[in-house]
C-alpha cells in the first residue's frame, strides 16, 4: 500500500467531517494508506498575500515533516495546496529564503531540502480514474455541475512543469461515476469563498451568481473537492435567496460522490448531511 | 505612502474584465491597478485569473502585497493569526476532537503554541 500524508487544512478538519471521511475511505479503496501529520500546523495560507513577511515557514514546516519520512501531502483544499506549491516555488527559486526558513525549522529539529510533492486529491483521483470507472457499482443517473479547485490551477507560474491538472480533471472522474456533467457559464469561475474574509455581502453576490448559473443549467446537485467551495456555496446557501423555487442546490463533496458510486453506504459517506 | 503602479502595466483593463468582484460591480486589487478605486488592497478571491490573462505579465501579486502594507488587516484575519500563535490553527473551536470523534475520525494534535513561536518570527517583526 501506497503511503502518503493527508493534509486536509484547517477549515476541512473542523468544519468538513463528511468530505475528510470520504476521501480517507476512497483514498484506502485506491491503495493508498493516509497518514496524519503528527504535529498539525495551518498552511499559513491567508497570511500569504500582505499579511506576514514569515508566512512561508509554516507550509515549510508541513513540507518538512513529509520530506523527512520521505511521503507526498495530498491536500483537500485548493487554499492550501496553492500554498504549499507557492512554497516550493519560492524556496527553490531563493536559496537565501530557503536558508533563512532553514534557520527556523532548526529550531524545530527540522530542515527542508526541497523534494516534497504536494498533490490534490483531485490529482490522486484522476490517475486512477480507469480503476475508479471499473469499481462503479452503482453508476449515478444524475446531471451534476462541478465547482472546481481553481487554486490549484493557477497562477501558472507556481505550478510544477509536469503538471498536467485541468479543469477536465473533475469532469472525466464524475463522468466515469456515470454521472452527466452539466456545462454552464460560471463553471471556472472561481466561487469566491476567501471573499468571506473581507467582505461577506460581496462573497455571497459572487456564490449566488455561480449557484443560479447551474441551476440554469439543469444542475441537480453541485459536486466541489475544496473546503472553500463547500464553505461558502453549501453552509453560506441559505442566505443567498437563490432564484430556485424556495430549493436547496445539493453540494456533494467528489469523494463522497465516488464512494456512492462504488457502492459505499450513504452513511458511511455522510451524505445525510446535505 | 501611495504604491505606484507597476510601470509594465498598461491599464488595458483585462485584468479587471476578468475578476470576479468587479463583475459583481465590487473593487478589486485589479481595479487599483487600472487606478479606478484607492479601496480594492483587500478585495481578492485568490483565484489568481488576473495574473493568468494579463499580457505584459505585471507582478500583480507583488503589487497587491505592497498595496496591503497601506491597509489595516481585517478583523477575521486578525482573529485566524491568533488563533495560529495560539496552537497552529486557524480557528479556536472548542471540542474540536471530540466533535471529530464522533464522526470516526482521528483526534489532531497541534504543533503548540511555543514550537509555533521558535517556527515564526517574533511578533512585530514578521508583519
Amino acid at each position: 500500500m501506497e503511503r502518503m500524508i493527508l493534509y486536509p487544512g484547517c477549515l476541512v478538519l473542523s468544519r468538513f467531517h463528511e468530505y475528510e471521511l470520504a476521501s480517507r475511505q476512497i483514498l484506502s479503496k485506491l491503495g493508498i494508506e493516509a497518514l496524519d501529520m503528527e504535529e498539525f500546523c495551518c498552511c499559513g495560507s491567508s497570511l500569504v498575500s500582505g499579511v506576514r513577511d514569515d508566512w512561508i515557514n509554516l507550509p515549510a514546516y508541513s513540507l518538512a515533516r513529509a520530506e523527512r519520512l520521505g511521503m507526498d501531502i495530498i491536500t483537500l483544499c485548493g487554499s492550501c495546496t496553492n500554498v504549499f506549491l507557492r512554497a516550493n516555488f519560492y524556496l527553490e527559486k531563493d536559496p537565501s529564503l530557503l536558508e533563512r526558513a532553514n534557520s527556523r525549522l532548526e529550531r524545530l529539529d527540522l530542515g527542508y531540502a526541497g523534494t516534497t510533492t504536494v498533490r490534490h486529491i483531485v490529482e490522486i483521483l484522476v490517475d486512477r480514474v480507469d480503476e475508479i470507472r471499473e469499481s462503479v457499482v452503482s453508476p449515478l443517473n444524475f446531471n451534476v455541475a462541478l465547482s472546481h479547485p481553481c487554486q490549484i490551477m493557477r497562477p501558472s507560474e507556481i505550478l510544477p512543469e509536469q503538471d498536467t491538472l485541468s479543469f477536465q480533471a473533475m469532469r472525466g472522474i464524475v463522468s466515469a461515476l456515470g454521472a452527466e456533467v452539466v456545462d454552464y457559464p460560471a463553471e471556472t469561475d472561481c466561487c469566491g469563498s476567501t471573499i468571506l474574509l473581507f467582505d461577506r455581502a460581496m462573497a455571497l453576490k459572487v456564490g449566488k451568481r455561480k449557484l443560479e448559473s447551474a441551476i440554469e443549467g439543469g444542475a441537480e446537485m453541485i459536486s466541489v473537492c475544496c473546503g472553500n467551495c463547500l464553505l461558502l456555496l453549501d453552509r453560506y446557501q441559505s442566505q443567498m435567496e437563490l432564484k430556485n423555487g424556495g430549493r436547496r442546490m445539493p453540494l456533494i463533496s467528489l469523494p463522497q460522490l465516488i464512494g456512492l458510486a462504488l457502492g459505499f453506504p450513504q452513511d458511511e459517506m455522510g451524505v445525510f448531511r446535505h | 505612502m501611495r504604491i505606484e503602479i507597476p510601470k509594465e502595466c498598461d491599464q488595458c483593463m483585462k485584468c479587471v474584465d476578468c475578476c470576479i468582484i468587479t463583475q459583481m460591480d465590487g473593487y478589486s486589487i485589479a481595479s487599483e491597478l487600472n487606478e479606478l478605486s484607492g479601496d480594492g488592497a483587500w478585495n481578492c478571491a485568490n483565484c489568481w485569473r488576473c495574473i493568468e490573462v494579463c499580457p505584459r505579465a505585471v507582478d500583480i501579486f507583488g503589487f497587491m502585497i505592497q498595496r496591503r502594507k497601506d491597509e489595516e488587516i481585517p478583523e477575521l484575519i486578525r482573529r485566524g493569526i491568533d488563533g495560529i500563535f495560539r496552537k497552529g490553527f486557524w480557528f479556536g473551536d472548542s471540542q474540536f476532537n471530540e466533535v471529530r470523534g464522533l464522526f470516526g475520525l482521528p483526534a489532531v494534535r497541534f504543533l503548540g503554541r511555543e514550537k509555533v513561536a521558535l517556527l515564526m518570527a517574533d511578533e512585530g517583526e514578521g508583519s
